[in-house]
Parts: structure tokens; sequence; C-alpha cells
């Protein structure tokens, strides 16, 4: 079947993105596909390059950029949601003229609609909320 | 574009303003009209408390969502309920609110959760 | 048939007592996160149990339980899965209704 996990929480102030690693993790070793990862209210946090905890805890952006990676997963990121809370990428950094970005690759940033449209794509849909 | 088939619901549980929840969950619902996809909406526990009327947020600098769940009736989304048992204890059954609700039992939320093919939160 | 989560201490937010409001008859309820104190073997969490729907089934997550130190502190009604459990219920379940 093909999921599509919307991911609500973020890092920190939330479980929420461990549990919907954790469950991605199993769908794909179930052999299911994953249509969307999106992320959207403070999820959107889990986009962020900029993230630097301590060594001897988990870098969850990163964990998620690189299973994304391996799995060539599609990983959107709701871009009002995300310019509100100050994730951006080259793009949206230059058009607001902001002196940094946050956000690149594996992850895009797209509107919400993309959320909408992964739920008629999809079989399931899974909210992890905060 | 994909031809839209499915029914969705959107449960919304988060008053307005103490955070983002409950105005980021009405764009998901107007969100939805892009695609032509029609998606209902529930209103309940402290989501009902969006549907008072006299909001003035303006002291907190914040935008009124009760003049935006109006919008919701120029979209495409179809039904919009409120669940009765919310309201009761809230004392707002019977008020007259910003948006027109059909008032369910909580019975008829879940069969009408398990109706959806695709429940989003918020 | 909806599979229903619970990410939140019912001690904590009302996610749990919303959710039992609403379920129906035969559908399933999993535990996660702060959701597992509900599955303690205490005589309240354990009402709210007896009192949901006949044929409801009650599941909790199994790291979820472990971290929190309630492996020997369950209800006997919660069946204790893990991640590819997890996954199975959202295969067998449609809607997935999240409450938190």
């Amino acid at each position: 079947m093909n999921y599509t996990i919307a991911i609500y929480g973020a890092p920190c102030s939330s479980q929420a993105p461990d549990t919907a690693y954790n469950f991605v993790q199993a769908l794909l070793a179930r052999g299911h596909g994953v249509y969307r990862l999106f992320f959207y209210m403070d999820g959107v946090q889990n986009a962020s390059t900029l993230a630097t905890p301590p060594q001897d805890e988990v870098n969850i952006p990163q964990r998620w950029a690189e299973l994304i990676r391996e799995h060539q997963l599609d990983a959107v990121v709701c871009v009002a949601a995300a310019l509100r809370r100050g994730l951006l990428d080259e793009g949206e950094a230059s058009r607001h003229e902001k002196p940094a970005s946050n956000v690149t690759e594996p992850f895009t940033i797209s509107g919400l609609g993309q959320l909408v449209e992964a739920g008629i794509e999809s079989d399931r849909l899974i909210t992890f909320g905060p | 574009m994909s031809t839209p088939n499915k029914s969705f619901l959107l449960v919304s549980r988060s008053g307005p303003y103490g955070s983002a929840q409950a105005r980021e969950a009405l764009d998901i619902a107007l969100a939805g009209a892009a695609f032509n996809q029609t998606i209902d909406i529930l209103f309940m526990d402290d989501g009902v408390l969006q549907l008072l009327p006299d909001q003035d947020p303006t002291g907190i600098n914040q935008k009124n969502l009760a003049k935006t769940l109006p919008m919701l009736k120029l979209y495409d989304v179809a039904n919009i309920y409120a669940e009765q048992h919310s309201l009761a204890v809230r004392g707002l059954l019977g008020e007259t609110l910003v948006l027109d609700c059909k008032v369910i039992d909580s019975g008829a939320a879940g069969r009408l959760i398990a109706a959806a093919d695709m429940v989003l939160g918020g | 048939m909806t599979l229903h989560i619970v990410n939140k201490s019912p001690h904590a937010t009302n996610a749990l007592a919303s959710c039992l409001r609403v379920i129906q008859p035969g559908e399933s309820l999993l535990f996660i996160e702060d959701g597992v104190y509900a599955a303690l073997a205490t005589a309240e969490a354990g009402a709210a149990i007896v009192a949901a729907p006949d044929r409801v089934q009650f599941y909790a997550l199994q790291t979820d339980v472990a971290a929190r130190g309630l492996v020997n502190r369950l209800n006997v009604a919660v069946n204790v899965i893990d991640y590819a459990g997890f996954v199975e219920l959202t295969e067998t379940h449609q809607p997935i209704q999240s409450w938190y």
C-alpha cells in the first residue's frame, strides 16, 4: 500500500518526529510505499539543517534526510508554516531578502495542497500530532 | 490533476489564538479547494470555540479567525459539523455561531469519522 | 473501521475522553507516546477501558511502554505491539484518526 505521513510535531517539543520515523521504517520493512512525507505546523522544524543537538543525542533532521535519500522519498515542507517559523530554502531566503537559509534537498518546500493531493493519491493517511 | 473520489474529514479540536493549530487546520480545508477536493469539517472539543461570535483578537495581535471561517462557505467545503457534547459542556448549545453547523451527537461523530476515507487532524 | 491513535496522557488532556466518546463497536485504539499511561492497570484507567463499547480492541506501543517503565503495570486488556504490529493495524483499518 501507499502511505502519506503527516508530521505536525517538532523535535524537542514533541515525540512525534521519532514515532513517525520509526513508523516509516517499519512501513518500508513490510514492503509498503511512502507516497509523501508532509511536514506541517511545528513539524516543519524537522527540516532544519541548522539543528545542532549534542553528539550523544539524535539529530532528527539529519536522520530524516538520510532516510529520505536512501529510499528516495518525497518529503515536502509546507511553505506557509515554514516561512512563519523561519524555515527557508535558498529561493525563499533570496525572495524575502533574508541573510541565511536552512532547508535544502532532500526536503522540498511547497504548498499545503501537496498534503491534500497526497491524501487523494494514497491508500492511507496517518497524522503524527504534536 | 488527479480525480478526487475520496471523502476527507478534518477534525478540528483546538480553540483559536492559544496556538496556531486552529488556523493552520482551517488552512488545510481551504487548500482542498485547489484540488477540487471536498473536505468536510467536524468541530469538537475546544474546536467549537472557534465558532463563537464577538471574537476580537486585535488586542492580542492576531487575525480574526471568525472572519475567515465563513470563507469555507465560498469554497467547496460540503458539510460542517459540530459535536453536541462539546457545545453543551461549553454552554454553546443553541447559540448563534459564526457558521451554520450540523450539530451531531458523539455516536454520529464516530460514524462520520468511520465513513471518511481520509481523516486529517488539526 | 477506524483506527484511533491517542498520544496524550489521560491526566493531561481530553484526547482519550473524546476518543472514547466517539469510538464505535469493533474499532481499535492504539496508545502511543504519553498515551500509554492510559493503559496502566489502575482502577481509573481500567474503568475507561471497561466502559468502552463492545469489541473495541486496545493496543499499546511496546517501545513507549518500556521507555516509561510500564512493562509490568499494564491492564491485561491492552495488547502490547511493536512497530510492525502498528503498521499491521494501519493495513487493516481505515481511516486513521489521531487524537493529540
